[in-house]
């Protein structure tokens, strides 16, 4: 691709001058044909109109209900600092370079305007129209947006940070390379938005619309992600360290945010760790009856340094749990499964036993009550442990360290044997042959 | 060797090629020369800065900060005055290849009335610098202001600050030079002009 040369907004200016900025406004009230053919003729002159108020000066032609239109207005490399640009039509205009730090352009229409390396910074451009206006390397840093459009816009290159960006539209846009550090981007629309390479970094994506967006090369680190739409967003390549660590990459936003929560919080890997070595999942039908079985239970794995979950089937649904299963499965030590009165959980043991064989089930049945007869398709499954038959309560705490708990840590230890066996015989080094 | 032929010589790989033993020994030298080069009609050793410039210089080569050296005062230990301030600043920023418009702007005060004397120094060291004078004392006494300053010089009075009057400023301040060179587009004081890629289909 082609490299655009774009002139910036000078920054050093002259000291204010009033009696200038009265004559420019006197021109400027003629019309923008006029004021157009006057900066033709004086090219060089600075146009400072730091602090005027236009929407008082022309308000009155705004108020009577005709819009004071000044499209196409010549404005490059003019000083706007402080300057009341509010509701004025300036579709088309030419604000390129211009210097407008604090500038009011509350509900503004600059559609289609020219705004390349202008300087914004703490601009108000709330409610402003900026659909497919040109804004690379515009600087626009602690600026409001809020509200505003700006679909089909090119933002390359620019510099959006630490923004009020809130409820934005942004279909279309470019965003490439742009600067989005501590934006707030919260309910913003992005779809189909080009954001290649840009910097998220600290960004709140919060409930916004990224629905097939390109962050191809996105700086991720602290961006929230939290309800953002993702469908057929582009992925790749996103970085999530921040700029001057060693650049690690991931390809899916979410799991992106969870990697480096993961690597730089030892906290959080040790809830991890604890999670997956020391949850017991406790599946029954536990109704109000049988409730105290149930606490006792958990009262005695966690006296014995185990963190019971329980998944309850009590309430008939419709909704299927194998999902939710799957995944506390995956980071479960051993599972408890009262068959009592539970034909529910039949589904579930099964989907255990075949994704999770590592998993060792202890089952558990009140003494007198029937077991579901599928129950003996699963004792050809190793993990799936002789069923402990138990009286009362009183029986099933007094024995849950011998008759379940040891059985299950004892399964463990032999799969876990078992696998290391496994692993010595696929990658330990040949014997070497006998001479 | 002068500042000025520092001046001359804007690279800082030329500026910065003694060997460290070399700049010890200079240094100690012209530490010990301090209260002969003072100028009483003017109250300044117009080479004050000298051996400070010259530890910064062996800092940034990779010798170890030395906790006494950084602790010395500018003005009582060095005898440095506003003017010596300035001159230091420049020589830092041509070694550390700083855009000098930058660091200018950056020394200048943002408010109308504050003080202007270091910026103000600054410039006339950058103005007398690519003008090529060559003598010494010609530019020193220039800078010190006896000569195109018509307020006789009040910039050389202008006394250190207490809390920056110590050498372990100027190595913060090296690093505020290296932000300063680091600046981009629209950040950067000097930059008048960004690239960026084109996107051919936008507007179409």
């Amino acid at each position: 691709m082609a490299i655009v040369r774009i002139k910036l907004a000078a920054k050093q200016h002259p000291p204010f001058d009033k009696g200038l900025s009265e004559r420019l406004l006197t021109i400027l009230s003629g019309g923008a044909e006029r004021w157009n053919a006057w900066r033709r003729s004086n090219p060089d002159a600075y146009i400072d109109l730091r602090g005027a108020d236009l929407f008082s000066r022309f308000g009155e032609k705004i108020t009577t209900g005709a819009s004071f239109p000044l499209p196409g207005l010549d404005l490059h490399d003019a000083n706007l600092s402080e300057a009341n640009l509010a509701r004025l039509d300036l579709t088309g205009a030419d604000l390129s370079a211009a210097f407008a730090v604090n500038t009011d352009f509350r509900s503004c229409t600059l559609n289609e305007a020219n705004l390349a390396g202008a300087y914004m910074t703490e601009a108000n451009l709330t409610l402003a129209r900026l659909n497919r206006a040109d804004l690379r390397l515009a600087c626009l840093s602690h600026s409001n947006l809020f509200m505003a459009e700006i679909n089909g816009a090119n933002l390359r290159g620019a510099d959006l940070s630490y923004s009020h960006i809130s409820r934005c539209e942004f279909v279309d846009t470019i965003l490439a390379q742009a600067n989005l550090e501590d934006a707030s981007l919260r309910e913003s629309d992005l779809s189909r938005a080009n954001l290649e390479g840009a910097n998220l970094t600290g960004a709140s994506l919060v409930e916004a619309n990224l629905a097939n967006a390109d962050l191809d090369g996105c700086r991720v680190f602290g961006t929230s992600v939290w309800k953002t739409n993702l469908d057929q967003t582009r992925q790749t390549n996103l970085i999530i360290t921040p700029e001057g660590e060693p650049e690690l990459t991931a390809d899916n936003l979410k799991v992106a945010q969870f990697i480096y929560l993961i690597l730089n919080n030892q906290e959080i890997r040790e809830v991890i760790d604890t999670i997956t070595s020391k949850v017991v999942l406790v599946l029954g039908r536990f109704t109000d009856e049988r409730k105290a079985t149930l606490d006792a239970v958990r009262e005695q794995l966690r006296h014995h340094d185990y963190i019971p979950v329980l998944f309850d089937f009590t309430r008939p649904s419709s909704k299927s749990f194998i999902g939710t299963i799957k995944t506390l499965a995956s980071m479960t030590r051993f599972v408890i499964a009262d068959l009592t009165d539970a034909r529910v959980v039949v589904q579930e043991i099964d989907t255990i036993l075949h994704g999770f064989p590592g998993v060792p089930i202890q089952p558990l049945l009140l003494y007198g009550q029937k077991p579901p007869a599928v129950i003996l398709d699963y004792t050809d499954f190793d993990t799936f442990l002789d069923i402990y038959l138990y009286k009362d309560k009183q029986e099933l705490i007094e024995n849950l360290m011998d008759q379940v708990i040891a059985p299950a840590e004892r399964k463990i230890t032999d799969v876990q044997r078992r696998r290391e066996r496994l692993r010595e015989q696929l990658f330990s080094e040949p014997a070497a042959p006998a001479p | 060797m002068g500042w000025l032929d520092l001046l001359r010589r804007r690279g800082a790989r030329k500026a910065a090629t003694g060997r460290t033993d070399q700049l010890l020994q200079k240094m100690a030298e012209l530490y010990a020369q301090l209260p002969d080069n003072y100028w009483p009609e003017l109250d300044i050793v117009p080479f004050a800065h000298r051996p400070v410039f010259d530890y910064l210089r062996l800092c940034w080569s990779g010798v170890a900060l030395d906790p006494a050296f950084e602790r010395k005062s500018l003005s009582s230990d060095f005898k440095m005055k506003g003017f010596n301030l300035s001159a230091l600043f420049y020589l830092m920023a041509v070694a550390l290849e700083v855009p000098l418009d930058r660091v200018w702007a950056f020394l200048s005060p943002s408010v109308p009335g504050a003080d202007e004397s270091t910026a103000a120094m600054f410039k006339k060291i950058m103005i007398m610098a690519e003008s090529g004078m060559d003598e010494d004392r010609c530019l020193c006494g220039l800078a010190a202001g006896s000569v195109i300053d018509p307020r006789q010089g009040q910039y050389n009075r202008v006394r250190i600050l207490a809390h920056v009057d110590n050498v372990a400023f100027l190595g913060q301040f090296a690093g505020v030079l290296v932000a300063l060179r680091s600046q981009q587009l629209h950040d950067a004081i000097d930059v008048q002009f960004g690239e960026i890629l084109e996107d051919p289909g936008w507007r179409s």
